[in-house]
């Protein structure tokens, strides 16, 4: 049984009179220590999956397995107990705290898992062993995402959710945030998954999926993923 | 273009949609901005219209029973030229010359000290026209009104007077209550208010217990006394002003009052010239009476010498005529012996001359018997002749006859023998009865012969006597005449002593009179003499007071004067400084919250603003829709405020306030202005802070207000200098600290609210401490005697018994008297009555009434012991009048006696003033001397009251226990603290708000961050309490920021609030710290586990979401 598996995913939203159907029957499984790359147009419902596979959000029917756990039916407080040992997230927009220092920021996530990195050690594995002390505001863009990965990364997680991780950077930047990721997956044997709509992406992925209309069009399997710097967008 | 207009139209549509559903979206932000303005607006107005509210009610109501705005009264009264000088002065437009004194109403045995005061007979159209509760207005003499508090105080003693009873007075005086009124009874017809008496003041009284308990109205006609007393005045230019408070009614009454001074000091000298010559006149009559009295006295005693000598004279008479008198008599006894000899020889010779009568008479008798016999023997010797005769004849015609028949034989033989014999034997007796005859013949002649000799014997002595006879009756006319003239000598005499006796009665009549006279003159001289020292003494007295006849002074006295109008003047201005300062505060922190809640609230709809300028609006429109929302919840929020306070607050504490005065609730006035500054202070607060903000969002070019505000730069915090202090924060005590300091401005406004509200609070809860704790302090704790006895001793009564008499009640375990009267206090700017309390008995009167300094809470207060070096005086009127320890003060009793007297002491008090001093200072300072005629008492423990046997008897004229008074006091407190509990109750309810809105917008601009926080596997409670940390530090230095802000606007308000005549206590109770600091943890853990939900239920995906 793969690490991840999700069956016949369904999720729909309401506001008001109106009824969004985000993921209507989603379907895929990601292999331990793979690095998946889900991509789609707008609104397809891949946020809506990466979501709801970080135990941000519920679904409304089908099943999702993660290390051999069920997790669709789960309560709130499970929720938060996953996510608090066996999820990392990286956000577009990093959602640092902005009144943390850099070291705080990965440390507030840190001592709250039981089996946690030391902080300064993953913000020196990320780069960022000098500016320990700075606050987000002090940081530019990739500094602050590289920040936001090695808050994800202190926790020690099973499985590392990365929405749109570039999407706020320039290439450059960028890159050196997808290889920390590809780094983490290949080097530290964490699953990690990344959601972007940039198709260039799905090159360092082992696996890809392709969602369109609430529905997973497409699962590949990539034997041999590219290496960022080989990657061009 | 035709079609713009409705272009235009259509296109709005939408936005005006989104600005309702912005209400809609953000309703609990609407809903508490509009609380928020609610809670300040209607505690504000309603408050600041309570005031007003109150005065408006009493203002229709000495309005409307025309009461005065000024009273003068005079030392001396006022006459006629008084009258019709206050009539003419400037600016009197109306007055009433009436009659106001003090008597006891009889209740039971006891007398109680009452106003009585005349009503104006001009009815309805007169001034100061007491309100009926029932009944009518007196119309005769002897009719009284009385007040509601004298029925049920009557009847609270088991001797019920209504309408129809009859109630009597005294005088309370050594004057007969004549001299006052015309009747001592007096028959209830009606049931009244009356606008002089709105408080349960009656005011001063200097009879009985010295002060009034009850007031009563009285026809004029009813009053006896020379010269009416009071005059009343209303002011054309007060009267014109149509209020009866503030500064232009105290200067229009000031003004008035200084013109009627003026009348006064004009019709001063001319009265007093009056009195002074009346009092010559007076005088002189006096001694002219004291003359006259002396002249009469004199005439008196030379009247008694006369007759005194002319009774000498009479004396002397009378014992001639005495002596003439006893001549008289003896001469008539004389004459009486003779008579008496003669008559004894007169009386003898009688009985002789009856004697020879009587004899005579007898001779005469016999010599007419022997001639009788004389007589019968003659006749029977004639009868017996003849039947001599005849028998002589009988016998020979017998024998003739005897013979012829013998000769003619016919004789019987033997008959003839019979015959002859009988014959012979009728012869015999014939010769035998001859012979008798011839016997008697000679006895007969022999009788005739004795019988003649008889007779001349007779007639010899009759002649003897006939002639004796003739020398008496000579000798009786001689007497007789003798008799006569004695006898005449007898009546002159009797008539001589009756006219004697007459005259020696009427000597005794006069010495009897004489007598009578002259004890009568004694005992006249005696009083005479005693009423003439008397008179002198007037006269004495007239010259020393002519001499120290004064020019009347007039005291020309405001409404202020008047206890039930100062009072409530207080009172109100008392609710009125409540009013003040606290709302002020209130409604700046409900206005500042508001204020966040609006501006935080546009801050939030920046994008929103950014696109809608990127879609062309005018800045205008948009300014207008965020605008419309902070006015249509400030003005819902303001309308519905100024509604319930309206409708709430001033019906509330008025009516409280009607347990203490008697005024109608009439008006329900509504302050149109007050309302409008609530008003403007609400949208100034919330409108032209949003229209800063607004314009900032607006003025931003699209693209930059549609980015996401970039998140507020964290920085380092002056806390994580003190290294050492930093370090020893847990990781995240970093965060919450540095959390802290990060939004100043909310920070800041949180404090700024949660202290605010707390000091509120604990000012409320101060003032109420200060409420409650006035009456215990003051009662029980100053005050340590639990009854007062005020008595006036009976005649040949002494102060031991009266003593006696309440120890044997056994109800009292120690008491001690003292004399007790209200007395001026005098600086040079203000006179101020206080109590003067002189303890017979200094040393004890520790034990009754705690003298020592308030305590400062720096050492033990000094206690004061009362000696002959000075006074102690309470410590308001001390400050009040500027004096300190070691000062002198003047003071006057009411009997006009003055005096200097040291301060030796300034001793804690809340409740009035008094002077407390010893019998020696008392003298040295009045130069008079003074009686107990009060006892003060502790009461044994579990003894509540004292026997109503006590109460009821004639020398106590009242009991008054420490309770009662308490509850008085109590009562009066209650409606300060009904008003203190409404603001407790709004600071409660306003820190719930002010919470619940800022944690709201809190959570709610921080929602970012706590989602962030929530996908790193925070639980529920962890999330929670990552904010409920900074929540607690803020409502922890929030509160605590409050009780200090609480204390310092406790003592402020405390001091503004002050009054006359109560000193609030200004210790603050340690339940009120607890409380406030209670209170509000409460509220803020209540709001927070309110949030617990919103908080820990934030959608993370719609949160993190790139952009809103």
């Amino acid at each position: 049984m793969a690490f991840l598996e999700i069956n016949d995913l369904v999720k729909e939203y309401h506001t008001g009179e109106v009824t969004v159907r985000a993921a209507d029957g989603i379907s895929f499984a990601v292999e331990k220590g793979e690095l998946a790359v889900v991509v789609g147009p707008s609104g397809a419902g891949k946020s809506t999956v990466l979501n709801i596979l970080g135990g941000m959000d519920t679904c409304d029917s089908g099943s999702m397995v993660i290390d051999g756990r069920q997790m669709a039916k789960c309560n709130r407080r499970q929720l938060a107990e996953y996510r608090r040992g066996d999820i990392g997230f990286v956000f577009q927009f990093y959602n640092l705290i902005p009144n943390l220092t850099a070291l705080e920021n990965v440390e507030l996530a840190a001592q709250i898992c039981p089996d946690h990195r030391n902080a300064a050690e993953t913000l020196e594995l990320v780069g960022l062993g000098k500016r320990l002390g700075h606050f987000p505001a002090q940081l530019s863009g990739g500094e602050q995402q590289r920040v936001a990965i090695a808050r994800a990364l202190a926790k020690n997680p099973k499985l590392l959710l990365c929405d749109e991780p570039t999407g706020a950077l320039d290439y450059r930047t960028g890159k050196v945030v997808l290889k920390l990721l590809q780094l983490a997956s290949l080097e530290q044997g964490i699953t990690v998954v990344i959601v972007t709509h940039n198709l260039a992406l799905t090159a360092m992925g082992d696996r890809v999926i392709h969602i369109r209309n609430g529905r997973a069009e497409s699962v590949e399997r990539n034997t041999h993923p590219a290496s960022i710097d080989s990657i061009e967008w | 273009m035709p079609s713009s207009r409705s272009k235009k139209r259509s296109s709005r549509r939408p936005f005006a949609l989104s600005g309702l559903r912005l209400v809609r979206n953000t309703l609990p932000r609407f809903i508490s901005v509009l609380l928020i303005t609610l809670l300040g607006v209607g505690f504000f107005y309603g408050l600041r219209l309570t005031g007003p509210y109150m005065q408006a009610n009493a203002e229709n109501y000495l309005d409307s029973s025309n009461t005065m705005d000024i009273t003068v009264v005079s030392t001396l009264g006022f006459d006629d030229d008084d009258i019709a000088a206050i009539a003419a002065t400037e600016g009197v437009k109306d007055y009433y010359a009436g009659y106001s004194v003090n008597l006891l109403v009889n209740v039971n045995t006891n007398g109680i000290s009452s106003q009585v005061i005349s009503i104006d007979p001009r009815g309805e159209a007169g001034m100061n026209v007491p309100r009926l509760r029932d009944g009518r207005m007196p119309e005769a003499p002897g009719e009284i009104l009385v007040e509601q508090s004298f029925v049920d105080y009557t009847a609270s003693v088991d001797a019920t007077r209504g309408i129809g009873d009859t109630i009597s007075f005294a005088s309370g005086t050594s004057e007969p209550i004549t001299d006052t009124v015309g009747s001592d009874s007096f028959q209830i017809v009606g049931v009244a208010d009356h606008p002089l008496f709105m408080a349960d003041d009656r005011g001063p009284s200097d009879i009985g217990s010295g002060h009034n308990s009850f007031f009563f109205a009285i026809s004029e006609a009813d009053f006896t006394l020379p010269v009416r007393n009071v005059v009343y005045v209303r002011s054309a230019s007060a009267t014109a002003l149509g209020t009866r408070f503030g500064p232009a009614y105290e200067r229009a009454v000031d003004d008035q009052v200084v013109a009627l001074e003026a009348t006064g000091k004009v019709r001063s000298p001319l009265r007093y010239q009056s009195l002074y010559e009346q009092a010559e006149n007076d005088l002189n009559e006096y001694r002219n009476q004291v003359v006259e009295g002396y002249q009469k006295l004199n005439d008196g005693a030379t009247d008694l010498g006369s007759a005194h000598s002319s009774l000498n004279d009479g004396l002397s008479q009378l014992l001639d005529g005495r002596n003439t008198l006893n001549q008289g008599w003896a001469d008539l006894q004389q004459a009486r012996n003779t008579l008496d000899s003669g008559w004894t020889t007169l009386n003898s010779s009688r009985t002789e001359l009856d004697n020879g009568w009587q004899q005579l008479r007898e001779s005469k008798a016999k010599l007419e018997a022997s001639w009788g016999q004389l007589q019968a023997a003659h006749n029977a010797l004639l009868a017996a002749k003849k039947t001599l005769d005849d028998s002589a004849t009988a016998i020979t015609d017998g024998w003739n006859t005897l013979s012829a028949a013998q000769a003619a034989g016919l004789l019987p033989p033997g008959a003839f023998e019979a015959q002859s014999e009988q014959l012979s034997e009728s012869e015999q007796d014939y010769a035998q009865g001859l012979d008798d005859y011839k016997s008697q013949l000679s006895d007969y002649e022999a009788g005739v012969k004795e019988f003649n000799s008889g007779k001349t014997e007779f007639q010899n002595a009759y002649d003897q006597l006939h002639k004796n006879e003739g020398s008496y009756q000579t000798a009786l006319s001689q007497l007789q005449t003798g008799e006569a003239n004695y006898n005449n000598a007898l009546k002159t005499t009797r008539n001589a002593e009756t006219s004697y006796d007459g005259q020696v009665s009427k000597l005794l009549n006069g010495e009897r009179e004489y007598t009578q006279s002259l004890s009568d003159y004694n005992s006249q001289r005696q009083s005479s003499l005693a009423e003439l020292i008397d008179a002198q003494q007037k006269i004495l007295d007239a010259q020393a007071d002519l001499a120290n006849l004064k020019a009347p002074v007039w005291y020309v006295l405001g409404i202020e004067s008047n206890a039930g109008y100062s009072t409530f003047k207080t009172e109100s201005g008392q609710i009125e400084a409540l009013a003040y300062i606290m709302p002020d505060i209130f409604f700046l922190i409900a206005a500042l919250v508001s204020m966040t809640a609006i501006t935080r609230l546009v801050d939030s709809e920046r994008s929103q603003i950014g696109v809608f300028k990127a879609l062309g609006y005018r800045s205008g429109a948009i300014t207008a829709r965020y605008l419309l929302y902070a006015l249509s919840a400030t003005l819902i929020g303001v309308l519905v405020g100024v509604l319930i306070g309206y409708l709430v607050v001033p019906p509330l504490i008025f009516d409280s306030l009607r347990n203490l005065f008697s005024i109608p609730s009439t008006l329900r006035p509504f302050s149109v202005s007050i309302a409008a500054v609530a008003c403007a202070i609400a949208l100034v607060f919330a409108v032209i802070p949003a229209l800063f903000v607004i314009r900032r969002a607006v003025r931003e070019a699209p693209a930059e207000a549609m980015r996401p505000a970039a998140p507020k730069a964290g920085k380092r915090i002056f806390l994580e200098r003190f290294g050492g202090l930093w370090q020893r924060f847990s990781f995240l005590q970093k965060i919450t600290a540095r959390n802290l300091f990060r939004y100043k401005k909310r920070l800041f406004m949180t404090l700024f609210g949660v202290a605010g509200c707390t000091a509120l609070m604990f000012t409320g809860l101060g003032l109420h401490d200060s409420l409650i704790t006035l009456t215990d302090k003051q009662i029980g704790q100053v005050m340590k005697y639990n009854v007062t006895i005020d008595y006036r001793l009976a005649n040949g009564e002494s102060q031991a018994d009266i003593e006696q008499k309440v120890m044997d009640t056994g109800d009292v375990a120690k008491q001690t008297a003292v004399f007790q009267e209200t007395v001026r206090i005098s600086n040079s700017e203000d006179t101020k009555d206080i109590i003067l309390v002189v303890a017979f008995d200094p040393a004890k009167i520790s034990d009754f009434v705690r003298m020592r300094e308030r305590p400062t809470g720096f050492g033990e207060p000094r206690s004061f012991s009362l000696t002959d070096d000075g006074v102690i005086l309470t410590e308001q009127i001390a400050r009040q009048m500027g004096v300190q320890e070691g000062d002198q003060v003047t003071m006057r009793t009411l009997g006009n006696a003055s005096g200097k007297f040291k301060v030796v002491g300034i001793m804690e008090n809340y409740v009035l003033h008094d002077v407390f001093m010893t019998p020696a200072v008392y003298q040295a300072g009045f130069k008079e001397d003074c009686q107990p005629n009060r006892l003060l008492a502790i009461m044994n423990p579990d003894v509540q009251t004292l026997p109503q046997s006590l109460e009821d008897a004639a020398d106590i004229t009242a009991v008054t226990y420490s309770a009662d008074s308490a509850e008085m006091l109590r009562q009066q407190l209650d409606v300060l603290n009904l008003e203190v509990i409404i603001l407790i109750l709004s600071a409660a309810a306003l820190i719930f708000v002010v919470l619940f809105s800022l944690t709201s917008i809190n959570i709610e601009e921080r929602r970012r961050e706590l989602a962030s926080i929530e996908v790193l596997g925070f639980y529920d409670r962890e999330l929670a309490s990552y904010i409920y940390r900074e929540n607690i530090i803020i409502t922890v230095v929030g509160a605590l920021a409050g009780l200090g802000l609480g204390v310092l606007l406790q003592r402020y308000i405390i001091t503004s609030m002050e009054i006359d005549t109560f000193m609030y206590s200004r210790d603050l109770l340690w339940t009120s710290f607890v409380i406030a600091v209670a209170l509000t943890f409460a509220f803020s853990a209540i709001v927070n586990l309110l949030m617990y939900r919103s908080l820990t239920r934030i959608n993370m995906v719609e949160s993190l979401k790139a952009v809103e």
